[in-house]
């Protein structure tokens, strides 16, 4: 057994994590029944794990932050959308009295005009940077067209609840998602793959209140398949209503895409 | 409300709670500082940045593994990443001959997050007394530090690498801990 001296000559190589094999073996076994080496030793530890901030300062690659907050998101996704609708949110949410149908489509429309660029590029810088180097990423890959815009918001600090939307079977290969940032009161919604509508019939936004009033959100305008529209939802009096997606003009408007938000 | 200014024990609470945007605070506040430790140890960007992605799940799936009394948030995070990095290469069978020289093209050095001045000002500082604690040492005591945490070399290699008897490097650690001691006893057990 080794002597408490020759184990202090020993520790701070320890400390460092530069001993291994039988010296290491023996200085565990006098730690073991010595509380001041063991004392002396996470001292020790503590100033050894300081030595990390000496690093050269490098910054950290944008690439990097996309990864980390999708694999987060992927792993926690579902539960905050989950929880959501189980728990309902407290957030007063409406339109403007004095916003004007016109008023809301000018505005959305500047928004979206704005943000279909940001988003636009933002996706496809995801899908590139999302490349197949482990198998996780893969996945993230595929999905990423529907987590990158999440991502974005999540990175700007906002608050965000993400609900992919229901999808008639004409639409299956579209990803489309209502981001919510009921702090805010407000909804974006994006979808991706869209395909091109039936000649003569465009993609009309709708949200629909629960005693049939109607809040018309305009036609849809997809660029490259790839539609972005922000809502803003200040004041809505109704306690939920469903935001719908409808192929215009038709005798009987069915929606193509859906999601349901709840507010309590 | 959005966490900037929040403590790191603040948001690694609402973290345990799957809090994604107080999550997206701490990536801010110290992604460059776990990416520089990953870098460091593995000298590879792609591992480093694999690394430094395992750091952060970490943190996400266990933020309780922080103890607030055993130290600041940084110091902790950044030697779990060193301790994770030389998992790595020990695991990768590498050991690199060459020794390290910081790049020279390196990108403008940080010190912590631009996002909260009062932050960056504390991890800088800190970063600061540890710099010069470690610049203070001398130079043949500073590179038996240096092998050791961050290429993780053991003793051994070591006195090889140094071309120096193993009671030399055992010396020289033991001289250059006590030193590092005495300069950071403040900030190795103040907490944020
Ligand atoms: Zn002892």
């Amino acid at each position: 057994m080794l002597t408490c001296d020759e184990t202090r000559e020993a520790l701070p190589l320890l400390a460092l994590g530069a001993v291994d094999g039988e010296e290491a073996g023996e200085l565990r076994a006098h730690l073991e029944s010595c509380a001041e080496c063991r004392r002396e030793l996470r001292e020790l530890e503590a100033v050894a794990s300081a030595i990390a901030l000496t690093v050269p300062g490098t910054r950290a690659p944008e690439s990097l932050r996309a990864r980390v907050l999708t694999r987060v998101h992927a792993e926690h996704g579902e539960r905050a959308a989950g929880t959501l609708a189980a728990a309902g949110v407290s957030a007063r949410v409406g339109w403007p009295r004095w916003w004007s149908r016109r008023r809301l489509w000018w505005a959305t429309g500047a928004v979206a005009a704005v943000v279909v660029v940001g988003w636009a590029a933002f996706l496809q810088v995801e899908v590139l940077r999302l490349d197949s180097r482990n198998a996780w990423l893969e996945r993230e890959a595929a999905r990423s067209r529907e987590v990158a815009p999440v991502l974005r918001m999540l990175a700007e600090g906002r608050d965000v609840v993400s609900l992919p939307m229901e999808k008639a079977p004409s639409l299956e290969s579209a990803a489309a998602v209502v981001l919510w940032d009921p702090e805010y009161s407000r909804c974006s919604l994006v979808i991706d793959g869209l395909p091109p509508p039936p000649r003569g019939q465009h993609y009309h936004l709708w949200l629909w209140g629960p005693s049939g009033d109607r809040f018309d959100g305009g036609a849809l305008q997809p660029q490259g398949g790839t539609a972005v529209v922000s809502v803003d939802l200040e004041r809505w009096k109704r306690s939920d209503y469903r935001v719908v997606v409808a192929l215009e003009p038709a005798a009987q408007p069915t929606p193509v895409l859906w999601a349901n938000l709840v507010t309590r | 409300m959005d966490g900037q200014h929040a403590s790191d024990r603040e948001l690694l609470e609402r973290i345990g709670r799957g809090d994604e945007r107080a999550f997206a605070v701490v990536y801010s506040r110290y992604a460059d500082l776990v990416y520089s430790v990953s870098l460091r140890v593995l000298r590879d960007a792609a591992t480093a940045q694999d690394v430094a992605q395992d750091v952060f799940l970490r943190v996400w799936r266990e933020p309780w593994r922080f103890e607030p009394e055993r130290g600041k948030f940084a110091v902790w995070l950044a030697s779990v990443t060193r301790n994770r990095a030389l998992d790595m290469v020990r695991s990768q069978g590498r050991r690199r001959a060459v020794e390290y020289r910081p790049p020279e093209d390196a990108p403008e050095p940080v010190d912590g997050s631009a996002e909260d001045p009062q932050l960056a000002a504390e991890v800088a500082s800190d970063t600061r007394l540890v710099r010069a604690a470690m610049s203070s040492l001398p130079e043949e005591q500073r590179r038996v530090v240096e092998l050791a945490y961050f290429d993780g070399l053991s003793q051994r290699e070591i006195s090889e690498r140094l071309q120096v008897p193993l009671g030399t490097v055992k010396t020289r650690a033991r001289l250059a801990m006590q030193k590092l001691r005495l300069t950071l006893a403040g900030l190795v057990t103040e907490e944020r």
